[in-house]
Parts: C-alpha cells; sequence; structure tokens
C-alpha cells in the first residue's frame, strides 16, 4: 500500500515534468544587428524550435534596412543553435549558432534579372541576455557571376518582436 | 485501495502520454563517427532531430573535429544544420556545417551528404571552400 502511494507519486511529478517539458521550449526572438556596413541596419526574428539535448533549429527572417534610402529587403533564414563552451568559469556555456540567410534584391524587376544574396552568419550569444556578436559573410549572384563580400563582424542587441 | 489503483494507472497512462509526445515532438539525438582519412583528423556527428510528420526530419547539432598529433590533441565544435529524409537509395542527411573561426578571414561553411543504411551506417561526402572534397565512412554510434 506504502509501496503503492509512493508510486503514484513518483508517477505524478514525472507527468507533470514531462508535460512541462513538452510545451515550454519554443519561442520566437527579434535582434537588432549592426555591423559596419554603413548605413544598414538589419532586424533579425527568428523562432527556436527546441530538440533537447541542447540543440535548437532556427527558422525566420532578416530585413535589411537602408537607412539613407529607407529601402528595406526581407530574405528567410534558417540555421541551428547549440550551446557550446561550457567550462568551470562559464558553467552556462554560449550559445552559438549559424544561420544561412536567402533572398533576392528588392530593385529586381523580373525573375531573370534578378540580382540574389546568400549570407553565412556564424553566431555568439550569451544565454542569459541573448546579445552577442555575429560574423556574417555574404555572396552576390548574377546571371554570370557569383561576387564575395567582405567579411562583416557585428554586434546583436536582443529587442522586443513587433508583430 | 480500488480508487488508490484507479488513479494509479490513471498516472501510468499521463506519463505513457507524456514521454510519446515528447519523443514525437523533439525526436531522439543521432550521432556517428565520421572518419574520411584526413591525416589526424577525425570528426563525430551529433544532432537532434525534429519530425516534421512528412517522412522528412530536420536535424539541429554539433560536429566535433579532433585532431590529433605525437604531442596533443584538440577538438573544435563546429555548427551543423540540415535534413534527413527516406528515399529510395535509403537515408539521405543532407547538413550544413560553420566551422566559426573568428579568426579567420572568411567564413568557413562544409556542405556535407550522407548515404546511409536501415542501420543508419554508411558513407558520406563533404566538401567546403578551401579543401578538396573528402569522401570517408559513417558508423552510427551511441550518443556519450
Amino acid at each position: 500500500m506504502k509501496v503503492l502511494k509512493g508510486l503514484a507519486v513518483l508517477m505524478l511529478v514525472l507527468a507533470s515534468v514531462l508535460i512541462v517539458n513538452t510545451h515550454a521550449q519554443a519561442g520566437t526572438y527579434c535582434w537588432i544587428a549592426s555591423d559596419g556596413n554603413a548605413g544598414i541596419v538589419e532586424g533579425v526574428r527568428l523562432t527556436t524550435t527546441d530538440l533537447g539535448f541542447g540543440h535548437y533549429m532556427l527558422t525566420g527572417t532578416v530585413t535589411i534596412y537602408n537607412t539613407a534610402t529607407g529601402a528595406s529587403t526581407i530574405v528567410t533564414a534558417n540555421g541551428a543553435m547549440n550551446v557550446t563552451g561550457i567550462t568551470t568559469s562559464t558553467p552556462n556555456g554560449v550559445l552559438e549558432g549559424m544561420l544561412n540567410a536567402n533572398g533576392v534584391a528588392a530593385a529586381s524587376s523580373t525573375v531573370a534579372s534578378a540580382t540574389s544574396y546568400t549570407a553565412d552568419v556564424h553566431l555568439l550569444l550569451d544565454p542569459g541576455s541573448m546579445n552577442g556578436t555575429y560574423f556574417r559573410s555574404t555572396t552576390t549572384h548574377t546571371s554570370t557571376a557569383s561576387t564575395a563580400d567582405t567579411r562583416y563582424d557585428g554586434v546583436a542587441t536582443l529587442t522586443t518582436c513587433l508583430y | 485501495m480500488k480508487a488508490l489503483k484507479i488513479v494509479f494507472v490513471a498516472m501510468l497512462f499521463v506519463v505513457a502520454l507524456s514521454a510519446s509526445a515528447f519523443a514525437d515532438k523533439y525526436g531522439a539525438e543521432l550521432c556517428w563517427n565520421l572518419d574520411d582519412g584526413k591525416t589526424s583528423e577525425v570528426f563525430f556527428l551529433r544532432v537532434g532531430v525534429l519530425d516534421f510528420g512528412t517522412g522528412d526530419y530536420g536535424l539541429a547539432g554539433t560536429k566535433s573535429a579532433t585532431t590529433r598529433t605525437n604531442t596533443s590533441t584538440a577538438t573544435a565544435v563546429q555548427i551543423a544544420k540540415g535534413n534527413l529524409t527516406y528515399s529510395s537509395m535509403g537515408y539521405m542527411v543532407g547538413l550544413q556545417v560553420s566551422d566559426g573561426i573568428a579568426g579567420s578571414n572568411t567564413l568557413l561553411v562544409e556542405n556535407m551528404v550522407m548515404m546511409l543504411d536501415s542501420s543508419f551506417n554508411g558513407y558520406y561526402f563533404r566538401a567546403n571552400g578551401t579543401e578538396r572534397r573528402f569522401t570517408g565512412v559513417a558508423t552510427f554510434a551511441l550518443c556519450p
């Protein structure tokens, strides 16, 4: 009887833990990103899916805003993030991630003349504040050539998502 | 006593349901040892799995690169993401891996494809912008 009671309590605790774990992991986060590319500010919106074991999947958009012209371009982004760098001095580790972004120039008038961009991004975020740094390398693709841009080092600051 | 038994059975049911939902949503963690003959360097791939429910799976995790010399062993952790799908050729895994070395002038992103049999063992190709293509053996492993 006592054993049965104990088992029932244990089951209740286990059920609670499993239910909480099932529903509490996903989220949508937004960052303002600036990396010294003059006149350009980027807004990053990513939905994270917790795969367990410290692995996260990222999907969302990067909005590239030209402060001089007011023009903006939205590109899609997907990637992965992991908890890495756990040491005695950094017990929470860092959130290290990668993103691939793909998009076309807003000014392109037809599909045939469109310039497309691919960007590789490496993220390093503080798991507490979700602020951090990143490195970005962009390649521009036209119908005749692919041209690699300079690598940019930037700062990503967590902000409130507007939608 | 009877009520307690009913409660106990109900609890078991809830635990079973929750465990199933957890497994469905988060899948499992999959790991492989990768060896493509590159001198003194071996890899360990470790990914979480997201089941899209269509026979396609999203992957996110890490690829550890361990380099051994006569005097030292160093491990670099790289970030990996991709997808797994089943086809007539077996399980196919496509991955992109970012090494994220801050000191380099360009970001190194490696592309990988793995062709696996039903036991999740098989072979793989990897290539990036600076090295030649490597062909290696992928051995399904227990995740530590």
